[in-house]
C-alpha cells in the first residue's frame, strides 16, 4: 500500500452535505439575495436544488482558467458566487460567465483573494492563477477550510509541494491537481494494460515534456498600471519582486514564475506515467544528466527499477520520427509490447491491434472499480461530496513534481544525481539540496 | 513506515539545521557573488548574487547577506541567499534581524525563522502574538507552529482561546503544525494535549476536523476508540473525516474495528467503510465485507462486490458465481468484474468448475470469466468445449483459446480450423489464430505457413488472415504468394493484408494492385494504403508529391481519384496546386479537388500569392458549397493583399 493515505469513500457518506438556503444568511452579509429567482436556482427542470450545490469561487481564471470554469459551470451540482483575480479585467471575464450561467448579476468580484477565502459560505475553489502561486494558494484555501482544484503544476520546488501534501493531510481537505488526463479514457486503457500485465513486465516508461530552457530575466521598468486595475504586487507573489514591465506577464520560461520545458509538461506526463507502474507514492531516485540543458533523454529510474524517460522531441518534425502524434504523450513499454497516448488519440497506439481488443472493457472495468468518472473536474466535485480523495491529489502532485525539480536540479548543476525518496533529499550533493526550497517573498507564508 | 510529517521533520533538519559544517559551499563561486553585494552593482546584480549565494555561499557569506535583511529593496532576496545556508550563524543572524526590521519584513524574517526551526527563537516570536500588527502576530504563531517543540506549544497554547479574532487564522494554524510536529517527533503526550485543545467546540468545524484527526493518530492504537465513537457520531464531516484517518493510523486492530462497525452502520456509510477497508488493504477485513454481498442496497451490494476481490477475499466467490446470473445487469456485471481480478488458484479452480456444469449460460459464462482471467489451465477443457455441439458454445471456446493459447501451441488452434463444422467456427477460429499470431514467432509462422499448403480455400483465408497480423519476411512472401491464388476470397484476404502491412516494404505491391487489380475495391483500399505511406513521419514534401504523381497515374476512376486529391490535400508545394487544380474541372471529382485546393492554398499563401489567387478565384466562382466558397473567397482577398501592386 502506498504510504499516501488514499480515499476513504467512493460514495458520499450522507446525501446532502451543505444546506445552502441556510447559509444564505451568512452569504447575504456578503452576496445581495437575487431579486428573481431563477428556475435553476429552485431545482427545477431536472436541476440539482441549491441544499445540494457545491457553493464555489475562482481565483485567478483567465484563459486556462475559464476553460476550467466552462467544466466546473457546466456542472450542474455547482454554484459560483465570487471571483478573485489581481487583474480586474481577467476577473470581471469570469463573473461574466458565471452571471450568465446564474442568470443575475449577484457573483461577487475580489481583486485580493484573501477576501473571497474569508467568506464561510464558499465550499470549494477552482484555482488556475500562473504557477508561482499554486502550491500556496492551494495552502492557504485548505487552511481556510475549503477544497480546491488547482491547475498543475502543484509546486515550484520540493518543498513547496511537502507543505502542500502536509497541509492537505492535517487539514483534511479535498485537493485535485489539474493534470486531467488521468481522468481521461485513454490514459486509464494505457494504465490497465498495464496494471493486468497486458503489455509484460514494464521496464520503461516515456514522457513527454518540451525543450524549452528557462532562463532568468530582468527587463527595464515600465509604467506600472493603476492597482485598482492591475495589482502587480500581489500578481508576482510569492517569487522576487521586480519593477513592473509587460514582458514578465509572459512568464512561461523564467524560472522564478516557470517549471521550465521538464515542468510543463512532465507536470502531466510524469503524473501520468507514474500512474501507470504504480509510482505515485515516491520521486524518481536516479536522474542522469543527458548533456544537454533541456533534459531531454533524461533517464531516471523510479524505485521499483522501471525506467523513467524524458522526451522533449516526441512530436514528429522533418526527418525526425516522433514519438507520439499530440501532446503531453506518455508511452509504455514492456517485456511483451507497448502502448502509448497523446492528446487527441481516440484511442491509445499500441504494438499490435490486439491490444486494443478490451479498449471498451477493460475501461468500463476501471471505471466500475475504481468509482471514477470521466472527467477530471467532475472527479474533483464527487470527491468534495464523499471526501475521498481524488484522482491526482497533493500526494500524486509533490511526487510527480519532486521529479521534475530533481530533473531541472539535475540540469541546472549539469551532474547526475541520486535522491532519497524517503528523506526527500540529494544523497551526497549538499549543492543540489540547497536548492530544493526558496524563500517565499514577504508577506507570503506556507 | 516513517510518516511524511516525520519526513518533513528530516527534511527541515537535512535542509536547516544541520550543524555547522568545517566546509560547504563553494569558495571561489561565494566569494565572486559575495564581491558584488559589497559592490555599487545594481539591483538586479544584487539579487542574483543573493540567488547564488543560496546554492554556493560560504560562512562569508552570512553576515554579508546579514546585512541586506533590512533592506526593503533587498530583505527578500537575502533571505533566499542565507535560508538554505546549513550554518547555526544564520539563525542568528535572523534573529538579530527580528526587532530591527517591522512590517513585510520583519514577516519575511519571521517566516524564515519559522522554516529554520530556530528553537533559540521561540521567545521572541512568543513576544510577537502580542504584537499590534495582526500579521506580524499571525506569521509568529504560524512559525512557532513549524518549530514545534513544547516550548513553542506553550506559546501557542497561551494564546489559542484568546487570540483577536484578526490572527486566529494563525494561532490554529500553528497550534496544527506544532500538534503535528510534535506527534511525528514522538512527544505524543505534548501533541495529544494539544490536538485534544484543537477540537474543542468553541473552534471552527475545519479546525476541529484536522484536531480530531491528530488526535485520533497521535494516540496510535489507543485512538480506536476515539476513531469508533466519531464513527457513531452523527456529524457526517467528522465521519468522512476519520475515515481518512483510519488509512494512516496502521494495524490489525484498526481492521477489526472498521470491521466490526460496518455490519452496525446504516447503509449509506457501509460504502464509504467498505472503500475505506479495501484502501488499508488489509485481507482480515474480508469475511466483514463478503457478509455484505448479501446486503439488499444495491450500492452497499455492488461496493461489496468490488471489495471483496480488492481483499482477496476468495472464499467469495461462490456467492460472486452466483450473482452472475443476478437479474440486475449491474450486479451480474459487477460480480463478473470481480471474479475475472480476484486473485488465487482458488478461485482459479472454482471458476473453471462451471465449464463442466450442464446448462449452456453458465458454460458460457465461465468461457468468458476464464478467458478474462487468463486461466491457462482452462485450455484442455476449452478444447473439449470447442467440439461441443452448441455453437455458441462451441465459437466462445474457440475464441477463448486464442487469449489462452501459446504460441507453440498454435497447433490446436489450426487443427480447429480444419475440423470447423461451419462458417461461424471458420470465422471464431480465425479470430483466436489471429490473436495468437500477434504474440507469435518465427516458429508459429512456420506452422501457419505450412498448414496453408494443404487447406482448402475457406481455411486458406483464414491463415492468410492470420499471418495478416503477423511480421517477417518469411510471412510477407507468404501474403503475396497468396495474391496469385486461384480463390477470389483467399486473394481478397491476401490483399487486405498487404494493404495492412505498415511500412514501406508494401510500397511496390500497393501500387500493383492499385495498376493491375481488376477489383475496384481492391484497387482503392491499395491507393488508400499507399495514401499513408505518404504520411510516415520525416517525410518531406517532394517525395510525397513523387508519390502522388505515381497513385494519379494509376488513378482511373473517380473513388480512386479521390483518394489520391485526400492525399494531396496534406502536400504543402505548389505543384500539389496545380496537380489538384487539373482535376477542378472533372464533374466527379470537383467539390473534393475544390476542398484540397483550399487546404493547400491555405498552408503556401505566404509564398505563392499569385498561384492561390488565381487558384481561389476559379475554386470561389465553381464550387457549390457555400463554406468552401467562403474559404477560397477569404485566400483570395488575403492573396490579393500579397500580389505587388
Amino acid at each position: 500500500m502506498p504510504d499516501s493515505p488514499v480515499p476513504p469513500a467512493a460514495t458520499p457518506a450522507q446525501p446532502s452535505r451543505r444546506a445552502f438556503l441556510k447559509t444564505a444568511a451568512v452569504a447575504s452579509a456578503v452576496v445581495a439575495a437575487p431579486l428573481v429567482i431563477p428556475a435553476r436556482a429552485l431545482g427545477k427542470d431536472g436541476n440539482v436544488p441549491p441544499s445540494e450545490r457545491i457553493v464555489m469561487a475562482g481565483i485567478g481564471l483567465n484563459n486556462r482558467g475559464r476553460h476550467d470554469l466552462a467544466w466546473a459551470l457546466g456542472e450542474n451540482d455547482t454554484q459560483f458566487v465570487a471571483i478573485a483575480d489581481c487583474r480586474k479585467s481577467n476577473g470581471m471575464k469570469a463573473k461574466e460567465m458565471i452571471d450568465k450561467k446564474n442568470g443575475n448579476t449577484d457573483s461577487k468580484f475580489y481583486a485580493d483573494f484573501r477576501e473571497l477565502l474569508a467568506r464561510p459560505d464558499i465550499d470549494a475553489i477552482v484555482c488556475a492563477t500562473s504557477e508561482r502561486w499554486h502550491a500556496l494558494m492551494s495552502v492557504l484555501t485548505m487552511r481556510a477550510g475549503k477544497d480546491i482544484y488547482c491547475e498543475k503544476p502543484g509546486s515550484m520546488t520540493i518543498a513547496e509541494g511537502r507543505a502542500l501534501l502536509d497541509t492537505q493531510r492535517r487539514t483534511g481537505r479535498v485537493f485535485q491537481t489539474g493534470t486531467q488526463r488521468r481522468s481521461e479514457v485513454g490514459f486509464m486503457y494505457c494504465n490497465e494494460l498495464a496494471r493486468l500485465g497486458r503489455l509484460g513486465k514494464i521496464h520503461t516508461v516515456y514522457a513527454h515534456t518540451l525543450p524549452d530552457v528557462n532562463k532568468h530575466r530582468w527587463l527595464p521598468p515600465e509604467p506600472e498600471p493603476p492597482k485598482e486595475e492591475f495589482d502587480w504586487d500581489m500578481w508576482q507573489g510569492p517569487v522576487p519582486y521586480r519593477a513592473y514591465n509587460r514582458g514578465y506577464l509572459a512568464w512561461h520560461g523564467d524560472p522564478w514564475t516557470h517549471t521550465g520545458g521538464i515542468g510543463e509538461w512532465g507536470s502531466h506526463t510524469i503524473a501520468s506515467a507514474s500512474w501507470a507502474v504504480d509510482m505515485d507514492h515516491t520521486a524518481a531516485v536516479e536522474y542522469e544528466w543527458p548533456k544537454n540543458d533541456n533534459g531531454d533523454q533524461m533517464v531516471c529510474l523510479w524505485p521499483n527499477g522501471v525506467k523513467l524517460v524524458l522526451n522533449a522531441q516526441g512530436w514528429p518534425k522533418a526527418g525526425v520520427p516522433g514519438m507520439w502524434r499530440g501532446s503531453c504523450g506518455v508511452r509504455i513499454d514492456g517485456t511483451e509490447g507497448w502502448c502509448a497516448c497523446a492528446d487527441g488519440y481516440t484511442v491509445p497506439e499500441v504494438s499490435h491491434p490486439s491490444l486494443l481488443k478490451e479498449w471498451k472493457k477493460l475501461v468500463n472495468d476501471y471505471l466500475l472499480r475504481s468509482g471514477r468518472p470521466v472527467g477530471h473536474m467532475r472527479d474533483f466535485l464527487n470527491c468534495v461530496k464523499s471526501r475521498r480523495t481524488t484522482v491526482a491529489d497533493a500526494a500524486v502532485s509533490h511526487f510527480a513534481m519532486s521529479t521534475v525539480h530533481a530533473a531541472n536540479i539535475c540540469v541546472q548543476l549539469r551532474r547526475n544525481l541520486k535522491y532519497d525518496g524517503v528523506k526527500e533529499e540529494f544523497i551526497n550533493d549538499p549543492e543540489a539540496n540547497r536548492l530544493r526550497s526558496r524563500p517565499s517573498r514577504d508577506p507570503w507564508q506556507f | 513506515m516513517k510518516s511524511q510529517s516525520l519526513i518533513l521533520a528530516l527534511v527541515l533538519a537535512a535542509m536547516i539545521s544541520l550543524p555547522a559544517r568545517a566546509q560547504y559551499g563553494n569558495k571561489p563561486e561565494s566569494d565572486k557573488y559575495i564581491a558584488v553585494l559589497k559592490s555599487e552593482a545594481e539591483l538586479k546584480d544584487k539579487s542574483d548574487a543573493c540567488r547564488e549565494l543560496g546554492r554556493v555561499g560560504t560562512k562569508e557569506a552570512i553576515p554579508v547577506l546579514a546585512a541586506l535583511l533590512a533592506d526593503e529593496k533587498l530583505s527578500h532576496m537575502a533571505r533566499y541567499g542565507l535560508e538554505p545556508i546549513p550554518d547555526p550563524a544564520v539563525d542568528d543572524a535572523f534573529r538579530a534581524a527580528l526587532p530591527k526590521v517591522s512590517g513585510r519584513v520583519k514577516i519575511g524574517v519571521i517566516t524564515s525563522l519559522g522554516f529554520r526551526r530556530d528553537v533559540k527563537a521561540i521567545e521572541p516570536l512568543a513576544a510577537l502574538l502580542k504584537d499590534a500588527d495582526a500579521q506580524v502576530a499571525s506569521a509568529a504563531a504560524v512559525a512557532l507552529g513549524w518549530i514545534g517543540t513544547p516550548e513553542a506549544k506553550k506559546a501557542i497554547e497561551a494564546v489559542l482561546t484568546t487570540a483577536p479574532e484578526a490572527i486566529q487564522a494563525g494561532v490554529y494554524d500553528g497550534a496544527l503544525k506544532c500538534a503535528d510536529v510534535l506527534m511525528q517527533e514522538g512527544k505524543a503526550a505534548e501533541a495529544i494535549a494539544l490536538f485534544d485543545q484543537i477540537r474543542g467546540k468553541q473552534f471552527p468545524p475545519h479546525i476541529r476536523l484536522a484536531g480530531t484527526r491528530g488526535a485520533i493518530l497521535a494516540r496510535g492504537e489507543a485512538g480506536i476508540p476515539l476513531m469508533v465513537e466519531t464513527i457513531r457520531g452523527d456529524d457526517p464531516n467528522l465521519f468522512n473525516a476519520v475515515l481518512r484517518v483510519a488509512l494512516e493510523l496502521k494495524g490489525p486492530k484498526v481492521t477489526a474495528a472498521l470491521a466490526d462497525e460496518l455490519a452496525k452502520a446504516p447503509a449509506h456509510r457501509q460504502t464509504a467503510l467498505i472503500e475505506t477497508l479495501c484502501i488499508r488493504g488489509d485481507a482480515a477485513a474480508g469475511p466483514a465485507v463478503v457478509g455484505l454481498v448479501k446486503s439488499t442496497d444495491k450500492a452497499v451490494k455492488i461496493k461489496a462486490i468490488q471489495g471483496v476481490s480488492r481483499l482477496k477475499e476468495a472464499s467469495a466467490v461462490p456467492l460472486l458465481l452466483q450473482l452472475t446470473a443476478d437479474a440486475d445487469g449491474q450486479i451480474a456485471d459487477a460480480a463478473k468484474a470481480s471474479l475475472v481480478t480476484i486473485p488465487g488458484a482458488e478461485a482459479d479452480k472454482a471458476i473453471l468448475s462451471i465449464l463442466a456444469k450442464d446448462d449452456a449460460a453458465s458454460k458460457r459464462a465461465g468461457i468468458d470469466l476464464v478467458a478474462r482471467r487468463r486461466v491457462l489451465d482452462a485450455v484442455p477443457a476449452l478444447q473439449k468445449l470447442a467440439g461441443d455441439a452448441d455453437e455458441g458454445i462451441r465459437q466462445d471456446a474457440i475464441k477463448a483459446l486464442g487469449d489462452l493459447v501459446s504460441a507453440e501451441q498454435i497447433g490446436v488452434l489450426i487443427d480447429l480450423l480444419n475440423q470447423a463444422k461451419s462458417a461461424q467456427d471458420i470465422e471464431a477460429a480465425t479470430t483466436a489464430l489471429s490473436a495468437v499470431a500477434t504474440r507469435a514467432d518465427d516458429a508459429a509462422a512456420d506452422k501457419l505457413i505450412a498448414a496453408l499448403a494443404k487447406a482448402q480455400p475457406p481455411q486458406r483465408r483464414a491463415l492468410i488472415r492470420a499471418l495478416g497480423a503477423m511480421r517477417g519476411p518469411k510471412v510477407l512472401a507468404a501474403v503475396r504468394g497468396a495474391l496469385k491464388d486461384t480463390d477470389p476470397q483467399v486473394v481478397d484476404a491476401a490483399v487486405r493484408a498487404i494493404c495492412d502491412w505498415p511500412g514501406k516494404d508494401v510500397a511496390a505491391d500497393l501500387l500493383a494492385i492499385a495498376k493491375d487489380s481488376e477489383n475496384g475495391t481492391h484497387r482503392v483500399l491499395a491507393l488508400r494504403s499507399y495514401t499513408k505511406l505518404t504520411k510516415e513521419r520525416g517525410m518531406q514534401p517532394a517525395q510525397k508529391l513523387q508519390m502522388c504523381k505515381e497513385m494519379l497515374a494509376l488513378a482511373k476512376k473517380d473513388p480512386e481519384k479521390k483518394v489520391v486529391l485526400s492525399a494531396l490535400s496534406d502536400v504543402q508545394h505548389p505543384e500539389s496546386l496545380k496537380m489538384v487544380m487539373s482535376m477542378y474541372d472533372e464533374a466527379g471529382v470537383r467539390e473534393e479537388a475544390g476542398a484540397a485546393a483550399v487546404t493547400i492554398a491555405e498552408k503556401i499563401l505566404a509564398g505563392q500569392p499569385k498561384l492561390v489567387a488565381e487558384s481561389m478565384e476559379k475554386v470561389a466562382a465553381g464550387t457549390r458549397n457555400a463554406d468552401l466558397a467562403n474559404r477560397a473567397k477569404a485566400l483570395l482577398a488575403d492573396a490579393k493583399k500579397k500580389l505587388p501592386k
